[in-house]
């Protein structure tokens, strides 16, 4: 008896020594980071010290005051929310809650951060900003879309001053965080809740391939969350108005304008492939040369595909939307459309056209428009023009053999251009330009005024010295041959042609330019004299290009 | 653990009815033991492995995993007793227990999210796999005279063997763009348990310090093949038991 009465003493004192000890370890922090402090206090003690930082802060202005409210289930209670301010600028995802009742904090949660160190004035105005994070979103954004100065704790450490710009593209919610200094971009997600789903698709020609879509409201959509720029395709249900509205900037494009399936298995071939070869082309520029998308920065891509239904097709309608019909074409900022071909009854210059999406290297091509837009920015007439056009169609053949094996027919690494959907023989040979009655030598060059001056003719001078670098042989005009640096050594030309078009190039470039350009990227590349130099020269040499 | 304890009654409740009838054999010592209680500690050191193998959708493909358990040696615990029945033949029955924690080496393919038939390797290992071990012994005993100090008893019979074991149950890979490679992320675990009867065999010898106590040295093999069952209703045949080594007390009675 004398030891349990001892022992329940002794337990009683012991109790509250051992909870207060447990109750007193340091509250840890949710996700180690520096500077961050985690609020969960929970004695006492930390409570009431917590309690006391929270109102020397508040008079400090360093916490503000955002919102209050009744608890509905226990009366007498309110509940606060406080953000942080750095010397009058909120810091993003900085605040904390604090229970009040009785004159009491029963509770305090929350995340602030010390240790902060930034100028908080701004060198960009908000307008920059917003015209910025207009650029990246493809869409306005009106007076009301005001930017936000915020501090932005960075994830691997330190904080950005930061103006914060949200965007509602009509397929996504982008939230920007872009340094109020130098304007780049510093932290850019989606607010829009998604699920990325991989499909299956069936392509034009009937070939089986993945497709990234996204799972929302019970419908699979063409959006591309798995590539780091958003890439959407949009069904435009063969009304050619309103493309022409869209492009024209009357109208936006809606979610439910977004291509569709109800079972992710999509079986729709220019839809799927206007949205899977956009994603291949995007692979295809980051993996070769670490490009980041049209312009560098992961631009958003929109896909327009059925302007018109080929059911609608006559030959008035046609005259009247031809470029729906038999053409693709790249509408500036990140957008594209793709022709829906002709009926199958129906043969233009004695070929069936197909969708036009279902050809890689067009979707490559139109693409490729878009790079040059934020690079060199070519001017589409006379010889610039055909620089312009022979660098989507180079482009264009990379994407292919990179993504298909090597060979002729039907899904195969080739020279011509189009020929999947263009039966037969594509629409350009970059082999043989003479072929298809295009100039294979500058002396042939189309020297009218249509086609801006021949930009697609007159394009294949160029393309063709870029086939002569890689395969050799010998230009049927000038009689010279090339030795080429060989099909293995195809990568060695696709980077002297991209870092000459991209980086060297400039708006007014003519074939001379680009003869020069393209020979010092490949000296710059492999070095001066070496073989892929030589390649190139030859190749310049040989189609009459000095 | 209820089945195990259940023999271990079921063998005692034969035996000691069996030992009084029975006509006790003199030692050389003139000294004749109706029984005895055995306390071991030691090493089941077989070195041994199974494997697994499952499938799970991902991107539109079949994601393959294999897994490669080893079960490396674990520490034995062991305890038991004996009765003689006839001559120097008796019955005898003993628990084992062993634990230990092991590592398994996974190896998966993980369909690449844009491409067909292009599947990422991913390799990686799920620790602290833990295993247990609980069996029974039964055993018909031959107890060989004591000469000297020493005690041989030879015996073999039935094992019940109850195996349980953590084993991965699903795979979380990461990857990120462009997705050519896929890493493991972490591995998910479920504890599955279940009993096989195999057999056993071993030899105890016995030092004697005096006329009831001694030390001596236990060495067994005991085998099971135990079948679990995992969630998807997969079967995995996993070799329970081993050769196994103990040392400890020895009372005779």
């Amino acid at each position: 008896m004398w030891t349990v009465s001892r022992r329940s003493r002794r337990l009683r004192v012991l109790l509250p020594l051992v909870a207060s000890v447990l109750l007193m370890r340091p509250s840890l922090p949710a996700q180690s980071r520096p500077g961050r402090v985690a609020i969960a206090p929970q004695s006492t003690a930390e409570l009431r010290d917590w309690d006391q930082r929270t109102v020397r802060m508040t008079r400090d202005g360093d916490l503000r005051l955002r919102q209050t409210r009744e608890d509905a289930l226990i009366p007498g209670r309110t509940h606060e929310r406080l953000d942080q301010y750095y010397r009058g600028v909120r810091v993003f995802g900085a605040d904390l809650t604090r229970q009040l009742g009785n004159g009491q904090a029963p509770s305090s949660f929350g995340f602030i951060y010390d240790g902060i160190a930034v100028d908080p004035t701004p060198e960009l105005d908000a307008d920059a900003a917003r015209a910025i994070a207009e650029k990246q979103s493809g869409v306005l954004l009106g007076p009301l879309a005001e930017p936000e100065l915020v501090v932005l704790p960075l994830d691997a450490g330190g904080f950005a001053l930061t103006w914060r710009v949200r965007a509602v593209t009509g397929i996504d919610i982008r939230q920007y965080f872009i340094d109020a200094r130098t304007g780049s971009v510093v932290l850019e997600y989606s607010d829009l809740q998604t699920q990325t789903a991989v499909g299956r698709a069936t392509g034009v020609l009937g070939d089986p391939k993945k497709i990234a879509a996204s799972s929302e409201s019970g419908r699979f959509t063409a959006v591309d969350h798995l590539r780091p720029p958003l890439i959407s395709t949009y069904d435009m249900q063969g009304n050619p108005s309103r493309t022409n509205s869209y492009l024209n900037g009357f109208v936006q494009l809606a979610p439910s304008d977004l291509a569709s399936d109800s079972d992710n298995a999509w079986t729709d071939g220019a839809i799927s492939d206007a949205h899977v070869y956009a994603g291949y082309t995007y692979d295809y520029y980051f993996t070769r040369f670490g490009r980041k998308g049209l312009d560098n920065g992961n631009i958003r891509m929109v896909m327009l595909v059925h302007p018109v239904r080929r059911s609608d097709f006559t030959i008035p309608y046609y005259t009247q939307n031809s470029i729906y019909f038999t053409n693709a074409f790249y509408a500036g900022n990140g957008v594209m459309a793709f022709g829906e071909g002709l009926p199958p009854n129906v043969t233009l210059g004695g070929q069936v056209w197909d969708f036009l999406a279902g050809a890689i290297d067009v979707v490559a091509h139109e693409l490729t428009h878009g790079v040059t837009d934020y690079s060199s920015r070519l001017i589409y007439r006379n010889e610039s023009g055909a620089l312009n056009e022979a660098f989507s169609d180079i482009m264009g053949a990379n994407v292919e053999f990179f993504f298909q094996p090597s060979g002729s027919g039907s899904m195969k690494g080739e020279y011509l251009m189009g020929e999947d959907v263009v039966r037969p023989d594509g629409i350009r040979s970059l082999a043989d330009p003479l072929s298809q009655g295009d100039p294979d030598h500058y002396s042939r060059r189309f020297l009218g005024t249509s086609d801006g001056g021949g930009v697609h003719t007159n394009s294949l001078i160029a393309s063709h010295a870029y086939y002569l670098a890689i395969e050799g042989g010998t230009n049927r005009t000038s009689g010279l041959s090339v030795q080429g640096v060989g099909a293995a050594n195809r990568e060695q030309m696709e980077k002297v042609f991209y870092r000459a078009f991209t980086q060297f190039l400039t708006a007014s470039a003519t074939f001379s330019s680009a003869r020069a350009a393209t020979i010092q990227a490949a000296r710059d590349l492999y070095g001066a004299g070496g073989a892929v130099e030589r390649a190139v020269t030859d190749a310049w040499t040989a189609v009459g290009v000095f | 653990m209820r089945t195990v304890t259940a023999c271990v009654l079921f063998v005692l409740s034969l035996a000691v009815p069996c030992a009084a009838q029975s006509a006790a054999p003199s030692t050389r010592s003139g000294q004749a033991h109706r029984g005895y209680v055995t306390v071991n500690a030691g090493s089941q050191p077989t070195s041994r492995s199974f494997s697994d193998h499952f499938t799970f959708e991902q991107n539109v493909e079949t994601a393959t995993v294999d897994l490669r358990y080893p079960v490396k040696a674990a520490i034995l615990f062991d305890g038991g007793g004996g009765i003689r029945l006839w001559r120097q033949f008796g019955v005898g029955l003993s628990v084992s227990r062993t634990a230990h924690d092991n590592a398994a080496s996974i190896e998966a393919k993980s369909p690449h999210p844009f491409f067909f038939n292009q599947p990422r390797a991913v390799t990686g290992t799920a620790a602290a796999l833990t295993r247990t071990e609980t069996a029974a012994h039964l055993q018909i005993l031959y107890m060989r005279p004591q000469t000297g100090h020493l005690r041989l008893t030879l015996g073999a019979g039935p094992s019940l063997i109850n195996l349980e074991q953590k084993l991965v149950t699903a795979l979380h890979i990461t990857d990120e763009y462009p997705y050519d490679t896929a890493s493991l992320g972490s591995a998910d675990t479920g504890r599955k348990r279940k009993s096989a009867i195999g057999f056993n065999a071993g030899a105890d010898v016995t030092w004697m310090f005096t006329r009831h106590i001694g030390a001596g040295v236990l060495v067994r093999f005991t085998q099971a093949h135990v079948k679990l069952t995992t969630s998807d209703s997969r079967t995995i045949g996993i070799d329970a038991g081993g050769a196994q080594a103990g040392a400890g007390l020895r009372f005779f009675f």
